[in-house]
């Protein structure tokens, strides 16, 4: 007998086992490969790391490494202040440069998004940074905050007289923190501005329109029609922003190398560190995975709490 | 059929992925060496130098060196990598953990106790001729090479800092410290800084502390606590920090600009303290001006740091006949000569008195200084040390720290990694 609807009566057991299956290696060679992959570089990684963290790990001869149970990380969280120097650093990075990059790239989207003059040249210019070299930026930025007559010691104590001497950007803690955020600032905001501006075009003229009928000025209708739109984009945003600062590596360790005395450290400059020079993998691995565990923790807590708020 | 060729290659990459993950430990014995260049079937070793690529020393070696050794072993091929000594220390950590490791490897002297520690050198005491080598080479850059008591390299060649001066702006070399004072007290009017380091790590710095009267550590590295800290290191290392202050010192010392080579062709510093490769790259721009003398004497003497590069052989290697073939045949007069015509030092006493050294003129100060020349401390935890003594110098040269409690600080530092924690 013929269905044409097979859904109506429902199929034998063994029939439908046999579809999945079916089913399951028509899709096979399309997820395998994206599986593997997985598997092979995060799964497996993160499976050998969970076990380096437990042992002092011998780098020649894995197999004579000495299991420690939990010592590492008893070790970071008690024991070793520069890993709470790092914790530090890095917290602060992600506090000052989430928001400022959030704020300016929003700021740049809604210049961006009316009708100026050869915007798309301004757009280009702004995402150009986003897609130049960590490497290269954080060289030319060692170049500019040099000490003595650097670039910009020249501008501030020469030309504008704003400092009363140069300072020593990168050879001390406090003002270390200046180029080492201003670089991620600065390579962050086009990116935010791209997201904000497809955010911006999606919002519906009629709503616009309709506010200005209803007598609403340009800011009450950017806080009261745009930015109540935008809530799933800010979450978009500050979770990818949130986690790339936690990752902050390459312009830490060019600029200052985590100096002087390892009080720029951030968690992943301090990671290296430990495995590279220290030759301390299981240590180092530790750190990683506290770092990995934190980031996971953020993106987590931030769903729960915006959740509301997009629904 | 896109499919049939991604699986294998993911596969593959899995497979090497997990190969890779079991690192080797193991590796051969060296055989006997007889027989090697005689075989019927060319043994290929892989030697990692760091020779730029567009640099005489890798023409020579490549268009000079290897025929002959290929010619006197015709059983054994070399293939020869450049690797960019930036970030090389940490590719080797990586290869020591993951594999990948090259047969041979002209590596920097500092690094070889680590590795050695590490396990991955092959001990040379042993082997065929090795104690005919270590007894035509200089004691001071063969000493880099040991750890407990065995030799797990051969030194290649060395180096180490001169004071090099700018004969226009000093037309006589201080030869006391109190010179050096006197003459950078005069260049200052003009606006001229007597002498600039490159930066202020151990290997710029240790020249004029060890010469100020500086020591790190005991004679046979147990501890730096009553040596770095001692009243003789600190007095050498307040020497620097009174020159610095008083405006003496370049800034490229603490890393300002004009950085060390910069400053000095363009007449900003008439000094620095540095290596025989400054030479060749600044006598273009500077012709005669650029000239070298011995450091000036301190308190303790005119002491300078040893530099150079050991060749040594993994233990991972299967190919440890080839391996050692090729380290004698890098030793031997005719191979040392060879690097010495494009500036490398030989590690001979013959070599530094063959012509291919005494018709350079700016060696002269260079083999005069190896006789008062030091080694940096040989521990495998020379880069932590390393960067310890980095910080404590900086500290104490941009007075963040008083002199007394950066060495200290820095000395209770090193104590815990001299003893091997």
């Amino acid at each position: 007998m013929v269905t044409l609807t097979p859904s109506v009566r429902p199929l034998p057991a063994t029939r439908r086992r046999s579809r999945r299956m079916r089913q399951l290696a028509t899709a096979a060679p399309f997820v395998l490969p994206g599986l593997i992959l997985v598997l092979v570089f995060v799964v497996w990684p993160l499976i050998r790391g969970i076990q380096m963290s437990l042992y002092d790990w011998n780098l020649p001869a894995p197999s004579r490494s000495e299991f420690i149970g939990l010592d590492n990380f008893v070790r970071a969280f008690t024991q070793d202040p520069t890993f709470w120097v790092a914790v530090r650093n890095t917290f602060l990075y992600a506090i000052v440069t989430v928001p400022i990059q959030i704020v300016l790239g929003l700021g740049a989207a809604v210049l961006l998004n009316g009708r100026i003059r050869g915007r798309t040249i301004y757009r280009a210019l702004f995402y150009l940074p986003v897609v130049t070299s960590w490497l290269i930026v954080s060289y030319v930025f060692a170049f500019l905050f040099s000490d003595g007559d650097g670039p910009v010691n020249y501008f501030f104590v020469n030309i504008v007289h704003i400092l009363p001497e140069p300072v020593p950007w990168l050879h001390e803690t406090w003002p270390a923190q200046v180029p080492i955020m201003v670089l991620g600032i600065w390579k962050g905001v086009g990116w935010n501005m791209v997201i904000f501006l497809a955010a911006l075009q999606s919002i519906p003229h009629e709503l616009n329109e309709a506010a200005v009928l209803d007598g609403a000025n340009a800011w009450q209708r950017f806080t009261r029609v745009t930015l109540p739109l935008l809530k799933p984009t800010f979450q978009f945003v500050s979770v990818v922003l949130i986690v790339g600062a936690f990752n902050v590596f390459i312009s830490v360790y060019l600029l200052t190398g985590g100096g002087p005395e390892k009080s720029t450290e951030v968690l992943l400059s301090y990671m290296y560190n430990q495995a590279f020079t220290n030759l301390d993998f299981g240590y180092g691995v530790t750190v990683g995975l506290i770092l990995g565990a934190t980031v996971m923790v953020f993106g987590f807590l931030q769903r729960r709490i915006t959740r509301g708020a997009v629904d | 059929m896109r499919r049939r060729a991604i699986i294998p290659t993911i596969a593959g990459l899995a497979a090497l992925t997990l190969l890779a993950g079991c690192s080797g430990d193991g590796g051969e014995q060296p055989q006997a060496g007889d027989d090697v260049c005689a075989s019927e079937t060319p043994v290929t070793i892989t030697f990692w130098h760091t020779y730029s690529t567009d640099s005489a020393e890798n023409t020579q070696l490549n268009d000079v060196l290897l025929p002959e050794f290929e010619k006197e072993c015709p059983g054994v091929t070399v293939d020869a990598v450049v690797m960019p000594y930036d970030g090389l220390h940490d590719q080797l950590i990586a290869a020591v953990s993951g594999g990948g490791l090259p047969d041979v490897m002209r590596m920097d002297i500092i690094w070889t106790p680590e590795f050695a520690d590490l396990g991955v050198l092959t001990p040379l005491d042993d082997l065929d001729g090795f104690s005919d080598i270590a007894n035509t080479v200089l004691p001071g850059p063969l000493s880099t090479n040991e750890f407990e008591g065995q030799h797990y390299g051969l030194p290649l060649d060395t180096n180490t800092q001169v004071l090099v001066y700018n004969s226009e702006l000093l037309p006589e070399p201080p030869t006391t410290f109190e010179e050096l004072t006197a003459d950078a007290e005069a260049l200052k009017s003009q606006g001229v800084y007597g002498l600039a380091l490159g930066g202020a790590g151990p290997w710029n710095v240790f020249p004029w502390f060890w010469s100020a009267g500086g020591t790190v550590t005991d004679d046979s590295y147990t501890k730096a606590t009553g040596y770095l800290d001692s009243a003789a290191s600190q007095a050498a290392l307040q020497w620097l920090v009174d020159f610095n202050d008083a405006g003496l010192l370049g800034p490229s010392s603490i890393g300002g600009s004009p950085d060390s080579w910069g400053g000095f062709s363009g007449g900003d510093y008439a000094s620095l303290s540095d290596g025989p490769w400054i030479f060749p790259s600044l006598s273009g721009d500077m012709g005669d001006k650029i000239t070298g003398a011995p450091l000036p004497a301190g308190p303790g003497g005119s002491i300078s740091v040893v530099g150079g590069e050991n060749l040594v052989t993994f233990a991972t290697s299967d190919k440890q006949a080839a391996a050692w073939e090729f380290s004698k045949f890098m030793l031997s007069d005719f191979a040392q000569g060879a690097m010495a015509e494009v500036g490398q030092l030989p590690v001979t006493q013959a070599g530094l008195e063959s012509d291919a050294v005494t018709s350079v003129p700016y060696l002269a100060a260079y083999v005069q200084q190896l006789q008062n020349a030091q080694a940096r401390t040989p521990v495998p935890a020379w880069p932590q040390i390393d960067q310890i003594l980095t910080d404590a110098f900086t500290a104490a040269l941009r007075g963040s720290k008083p002199v007394d409690q950066a060495l200290s600080d820095a000395a209770s530092q090193i104590d815990p990694l001299l003893a091997g924690d």
